[in-house]
């Protein structure tokens, strides 16, 4: 090994490493505070409750156009009518008016327990959204029930897990590396390994879970 | 299992063959250092013990106290290492590698 390079290589390698690392860095920091908050708020009973009572609430409108026999007219058309109008003539304003309370008083319980959930774009909410609707189906009784896919929970969970443990890796390999001044530096290498193989395994049971489905 | 430890055994290859030429190219200044050969050893105990545990899953805290004394071992030993070597070139790549690990941690916890 020659360790007898230019010195200029060195700096202008320093140079790129920090302001890559710096670069890096920023946008790992806000892409893991996203990351934290999509994978909770799905789990969040009142996002989960928003999304159950904005099906009832679609399912009652419907509900209400089939008692008041407004389905199937070929004369009937929503669309010169505005919202308003179409729940006064479905006698359901003051109904929405109490569902927008309820949504609202959930959105501040969220709001309260997530204060950085404005750096979620639209575009990160929707599809969590679209997703947890799909799973949520109301049974006739009427009441929501949620669909769950064992092999998915499987695998997210063991995800959480590799997760974790890649970061308690990291973390003392760093701290290895500064102490010894980056003689210990190959111990990340082992952390790498580790997470590499738990990912292999956990994705080889995900796929044997299916075809077991 | 076997693929695992198959990896596990690469990766330590690996580690030691890189220590081994990290021995060969720094003979000189590790031999100046008082204890320098027992340090050099202990911090590549340290680097297969604690890489291991963490291949396998197995570090925990019990493990980590025991680890300490090796842990400052190492750090002593690179304090001389570095300090006796003097190389401009040498400082810089430490000064990465440490800059890097404090960003490294700055993200994760902050």
């Amino acid at each position: 090994m020659n360790l007898k390079r230019p010195k200029f290589i060195s700096i202008l390698g320093v140079f790129i490493l920090f302001i890559s690392c710096n670069q890096e860095g920023i946008s790992t920091h806000d892409y893991q505070e996203v990351e934290r908050i999509k994978s909770e708020i799905k789990k969040d009973i009142d996002f989960n409750h928003i999304i159950s009572k904005n099906i009832r609430f679609t399912e009652t409108i419907f509900e209400k156009l089939r008692e008041n026999k407004f389905l199937g007219k070929k004369n009937f058309s929503l669309k010169n009518l505005d919202e308003k109008q179409i729940l006064v003539k479905l006698g359901m304003d003051k109904i929405f008016e109490n569902h927008l309370n309820e949504i609202n008083q959930h959105i501040l319980a969220i709001k309260s327990r997530y204060p950085n959930i404005n750096i979620l774009a639209e575009d990160d909410l929707l599809p969590i959204y679209e997703k947890v609707k799909e799973s949520i189906k109301p049974n006739l009784n009427g009441n929501l029930i949620r669909r769950v896919d064992p092999c998915d929970e499987a695998f997210e969970s063991d995800f959480h897990t590799i997760h974790a443990n890649y970061d308690t890796a990291v973390t003392w390999c760093t701290l290895l590396s500064v102490l010894s001044l980056g003689v210990a530096s190959p111990c990340y290498l082992y952390a790498y390994g580790n997470m590499i193989t738990d990912v292999v395994i956990s994705i080889e049971k995900f796929a044997n879970c299916k075809e077991n489905l | 299992m076997n693929s695992n430890l198959y990896l596990a055994l690469i990766i330590n290859l690996i580690t030691i063959y890189y220590l081994y030429i990290f021995f060969r190219n720094n003979k000189n200044v590790i031999n100046t250092i008082k204890f320098g050969k027992t340090l050099f050893f202990l911090t590549c105990l340290l680097i297969i013990v604690s890489g291991t545990a963490i291949f396998f899953d197995a570090l925990n805290k019990i493990l980590l106290i025991f680890l300490i004394p090796l842990l400052l071992t190492s750090t002593w030993f690179s304090y001389k290492f570095y300090r006796i070597k003097n190389s401009l070139q040498d400082y810089l790549y430490v000064g990465v590698i440490v800059i890097y690990s404090l960003i490294i941690f700055y993200n994760l916890y902050y």
